[in-house]
């Protein structure tokens, strides 16, 4: 495997760029699963 | 996983979306390879059948908690797909249909598959056992394990018979749709668990004649493969004429109204009409496999109108 010290500023620049992308989808999931949670709490406390 | 998939490795220069090539070992996978992981077109039929289930089971549920139970179904499918993506990565290189999926070409690596896969199965099962019900939530457990173990760890590279015991697992999402509304299972979802089963074989089968060539040079053992084009149709004709049979029983046990009857009718004349002109085919190669394919895309459509045939006729009864 080769460090990242090694890379070239190309694959530098992709790394982040995915690696920022992961984060951010990660981040939604996260805000996502929290209101999910929410709302199933509310949802089994009341009747529709 | 099969020894052979530790040699899958993306080539030099290829195994990302973008123009700059990965360093050996290091993973650029963005959001779009983890989304193709789950087979969304799959998991839209997955989740049409639980919906169509879920809307037409007799008795009420909340309306968010049946969006909860439709979004752990469509992750458990996804969970069943990357796993099964996982473990067929060595057969997916050298298919020319799935080559180009996220494991064969190195975007993501076999461990990164492998945790997302359970991650969701997991998740999708403990959701839904602690908001919708523990049933729905076993169903679905044994749907994602029946798929990944039963089918593609067992029988995929071992039986011509795969497609057809595999193909359950395809069949549990209106058992869940509908054990999420009820709690239990009756008739009705049984026989929409049977239509989906007879429905798997010919689906496939007519697929497999015209890609017979690629599951030959990946070794997976479908029908036309080991016992021949022309065995494959008189089987396929047989699974039609019995899906023709299975789908009118709700009517015919006055389960479902008119509305369904006449459809699923209509359906199955059309249906065993496609599957006699495969039988009748004598083709040998893809080029001429036009009923083949007319019978494939066909079915897609018949699985998705029977089913909303199905809602259509308890809103009517309703």
């Amino acid at each position: 495997m080769i460090e990242p010290r090694d890379w070239t500023p190309a694959q530098t620049d992709a790394f982040m760029r995915k690696r920022r992308a992961r984060n951010l989808a990660i981040g939604l999931v996260l805000g996502f699963l929290a209101v999910l949670f929410f709302g199933i709490t509310v949802a089994r406390m009341v009747k529709l | 996983m099969p020894a052979s998939l530790s040699t899958v490795v993306a080539p030099p220069g290829v195994g990302f979306a973008g123009a700059v090539a990965a360093p050996p070992g290091v993973s650029f996978a963005d959001w779009r390879d983890y989304y193709a992981l789950m087979k969304p077109r799959v998991m839209s039929l997955v989740v049409f059948s639980s919906a169509c289930a879920l809307w037409t089971a007799p008795g009420h549920i909340n309306p968010f908690l049946a969006f909860v139970a439709i979004l752990c179904v469509a992750v458990g499918a996804g969970a069943a797909g990357a796993l099964n993506q996982w473990y067929e990565a060595d057969i997916d290189a050298v298919m020319k249909r799935t080559m180009n999926r996220p494991l064969p070409t190195g975007r993501l690596t076999a461990g990164e598959a492998l945790a997302f896969g359970i991650t969701l199965a997991v998740g999708s099962v403990a959701v839904m056992g602690l908001a919708v019900g523990w049933l729905a939530a076993l169903i679905l457990a044994v749907s994602i394990l029946f798929y990944v173990v039963i089918y593609t760890v067992w029988l995929k590279r071992r039986t011509p018979q795969n497609i057809v015991i595999g193909g359950a697992a395809g069949a549990f999402p209106p058992l869940i749709g509908w054990a999420a509304v009820t709690g239990d299972v009756t008739t009705l979802p049984w026989l929409m668990f049977a239509i989906i089963f007879l429905w798997t074989p010919p689906h496939f089968w007519a697929l497999a004649l015209f890609m017979e060539a690629d599951y030959a040079a990946a070794g997976v053992p479908m029908l036309p493969v080991t016992a021949g084009a022309r065995a494959t149709r008189v089987q396929i004709l047989g699974y039609a004429l019995a899906l023709a049979v299975v789908s009118l029983l709700p009517w015919a046990l006055g389960l479902t109204g008119w509305v369904y009857g006449t459809t699923a009718a209509g359906l199955a004349v059309i249906f065993v009409a496609q599957a006699v002109a495969v039988f009748r085919n004598p083709a040998t190669t893809a080029a001429a496999m036009q009923p083949e394919k007319r019978l494939f895309k066909f079915s897609l459509l018949y699985l998705f109108l029977i089913f909303a045939a199905l809602v259509v006729d308890h809103l009517v009864l309703a």
